[in-house]
């Protein structure tokens, strides 16, 4: 088992700041981990602290089935690709790529060779007798990349090597380091803010909030499967809607009130989630995703849940519709956010002050009128409105 | 929007007097020094020479016997002081450059328990007027036996010096991004390996304005030199220069003439670091 494992990895700064606490991740091989989370979460101290640029606290790192925790950088056996690509100013580009070599000894043919190589990889051949100043953002940052892989490390890290480029950029080079990577099959841990980045990249995804781990899989189960309201709403864009709601129990029948909406849940929901049962006559945190959202069927099929809305303003992009709204009867919704734990309340409050919904190109909403939206009971999230954990997600 | 007619009449007028309190007197030295004794002595004064006159260069260059009245023009010794000046000089700031690159990499880069204390302490040393302390530098100069030599002086301009040049360094290397070392220590470099390959060459404009710095400061030292090191073989240009003033008439124009002499090398240090001292000053690192 090679690649990146982090375990119980604790990094406390002087003065009792702990930034990253108590994480267990696995890299594994050939595999591309992104490290995604707000700023501030401890994503670029975790990935400096397998680079041994910082000092772990406590746990071990281990690269390649070899405890690295204090080892040196240069016994790492890594290659790392930093957000402002951190080139040598006064060397060339053909020697930027080297230089790693060259410290490791290796003879000059075969330095100019596998630079060549690199170079010719990443399309930067005409510029390798240039110097960094004379490139632009995108060809540094390849310049970075082929530093990295010359080397052919036990493991890549790359910290926001994107966040630097122009959006079309960005998207291109996205691609260029995911092929590059599959193909060098070297197990990489990518550190990013931006969440399209990460799910786009990832084989896997690991959410990072405050030091702590919040959740790692692959997108797809981040996506279907937040674990938290925090996932939930990170995940995703524009992000989940999020209402309070409330479980009933009516003649053997579960409902579901959200604003001024009672419905009854499918059997399907219910098994799905069997959690939900222990809420009965308490509040719910109910997520909606804005692309769950679609026009009503007529004559109200069973298993879907419709509600009424204002359409505060609504956004033509050509492909879909951006459709913000408040749920009729928001003043409930409002009264009810503030019961909520502290937490949640502040989330659902500076997220979802107008709810958001992305519809097909035909839908017919208007600007500043009411409309009614149906999401299917089987896309609906459910979360504890104390602890914000998912409802029903684990046996 | 434009200043006003006014604003612009005083602003030239107050760059044109900045410009004429800094360099009125090096005109004024470079006239005297072509000037011939009569001319210097003539009543009302004569800015102007009427006869343009190399004596006085002449006696400091070639020792040249030349109709300068009663001073003595050594031209033996005027070399031996510009040598020494130059000596010490270049002594002084490398040992200075030394010490102050490191130290202040090492307090912005490698923090350990009471750096800052220790840095601050060494900044404080800053506001202590050096003429305060030659008293006790001497009794410890002749303790030590470094009195009138090289090393002595050395000594002393570095402490004196290496404050300042640490404190720019310090701001200098907190300043630069530290990602390029970093990079350099994940592609192999031990922590020494990657200050001299990466570090350094990204220094350079720093390295060159502080050199330049610290070279004009030590170049223009007066008081120490004349307390510690007046023997003939230490005495810099900046002492010698005094001696041209006799105690009952005192031959100006040699006198301008070893001033205008003394003058090219910092002139010339100036001119070719110019760029780097103004970045420094302006604090870019670029």
């Amino acid at each position: 088992m090679g690649g990146i494992v982090l375990e119980s990895v604790r990094k406390e700064f002087a003065g009792g700041v702990v930034a990253v606490n108590d994480i267990n991740l696995e890299v594994e091989e050939g595999e591309f981990v992104a490290l995604v989370g707000p700023s501030g979460c401890g994503k670029t101290t975790t990935l400096r602290m397998v680079a041994g640029l910082e000092d772990i606290t406590a746990g071990t790192v281990s690269i390649n089935d070899r405890v690295v925790t204090n080892t040196p950088p240069r016994h790492r056996d890594i290659a790392m690709v930093f957000q402002n690509y951190a080139l040598y100013a006064h060397m060339t580009v053909r020697r930027n790529i080297g230089f790693g070599l060259k410290m490791a000894g290796v003879p000059k043919d075969e330095i100019n060779r596998r630079v060549e190589y690199a170079a010719n990889v990443l399309g930067i051949v005409p510029l390798l007798d240039r110097k960094p100043k004379q490139l632009s953002g995108g060809e540094r940052q390849r310049v970075a990349m082929g530093r990295a892989m010359v080397r052919e490390p036990a493991a890549f890290l790359m910290d926001e090597p994107l966040s630097n480029l122009d959006a079309k950029l960005r998207v291109e080079m996205r691609a260029e380091i995911v092929n590059l990577q599959r193909r060098l099959a070297t197990p990489t841990l990518y550190v990013t803010h931006d969440q399209v980045e990460a799910m786009t990249m990832g084989d896997r995804v690991a959410i990072l909030r405050d030091g702590e781990l919040q959740q790692v899989g692959t997108p797809e189960e981040l996506y279907e499967r937040p674990v938290n309201v925090f996932v939930a709403t990170f995940i995703g864009s524009p992000a989940m809607n999020l209402l309070p709601g409330r479980m009933e129990s009516d003649g053997g029948r579960s409902f579901l009130s959200v604003g001024n909406s009672r419905f009854p849940l499918s059997e399907a929901v219910l098994t799905k989630r069997q959690r939900l049962g222990e809420y009965d006559g308490r509040e719910v945190l109910v997520g909606m995703r804005p692309e769950d959202f679609r026009a009503p069927d007529h004559g109200g099929a069973d298993g879907t849940a419709v509600f009424r809305v204002n359409v505060v303003r609504a956004e033509s992009l050509g492909s879909e519709v951006i459709a913000y709204f408040e749920p009729a009867g928001s003043n409930g919704t409002v009264a009810a956010a503030s019961a909520l734990s502290e937490q949640a309340a502040a989330q659902a409050d500076s997220m979802q002050r107008l709810f958001t919904a992305r519809l097909g190109r035909k839908a017919n909403v208007r600007h500043d009128g009411p409309a009614d939206l149906a999401v299917d009971h089987e896309r609906l999230y459910f979360f504890d409105p104390e602890s914000g954990e998912a409802i029903g997600e684990q046996s | 929007m434009k200043p006003s007619a006014a604003a612009r009449t005083l602003r030239w007028v107050a760059v044109a007097a900045i410009v004429a309190w800094s360099v009125g007197p090096v005109i004024i030295g470079v006239l005297t020094s072509l000037s011939s004794e009569v001319d210097v002595e003539a009543v009302p004064a004569r800015w102007i020479p009427h006869h343009v006159s190399l004596a006085a260069y002449k006696a400091l260059v070639l020792g040249a016997n030349t109709s300068l009245g009663s001073t003595q023009a050594d031209s033996h010794a005027f070399g031996q002081s510009v040598l020494s000046s130059l000596e010490v000089t270049v002594e002084a700031t490398i040992v200075t450059m030394i010490v102050s690159i490191l130290a202040g990499y090492g307090f912005s880069r490698l923090p350990f328990r009471g750096s800052k204390l220790l840095l601050w302490g060494v900044l404080a040393t800053l506001v202590l007027p050096l003429f305060t302390l030659v008293v006790a530098l001497f009794r410890l100069m002749v303790q030590l036996q470094l009195i009138n030599t090289q090393l002595g002086l050395v000594l002393v301009y570095l402490s004196s010096s290496a404050p300042l040049a640490i404190w720019l360094f310090y701001n200098y290397c907190r300043e630069m991004p530290a990602e390029p070392e970093e990079a350099a220590l994940i592609d192999g470099c031990t922590r020494f390996k990657a200050f001299r390959k990466v570090v350094l060459p990204q220094m350079r404009s720093g390295i060159a304005a502080v050199t330049a710095i610290v070279m004009l400061l030590v170049y223009g030292q007066f008081l120490i030199p004349l307390l510690l090191g007046s023997s003939p073989s230490t005495k810099p240009v900046t002492v010698l220069i005094t001696e041209f003033v006799g105690k009952y008439t005192t031959n100006y124009p040699l006198l301008a003439a070893g001033g205008v002499i003394a003058l090219v090398p910092p002139t010339l240090v100036a001119l070719l670091l110019n760029r780097h001292i103004r970045g420094m000053l302006s604090g870019s690192t670029g």
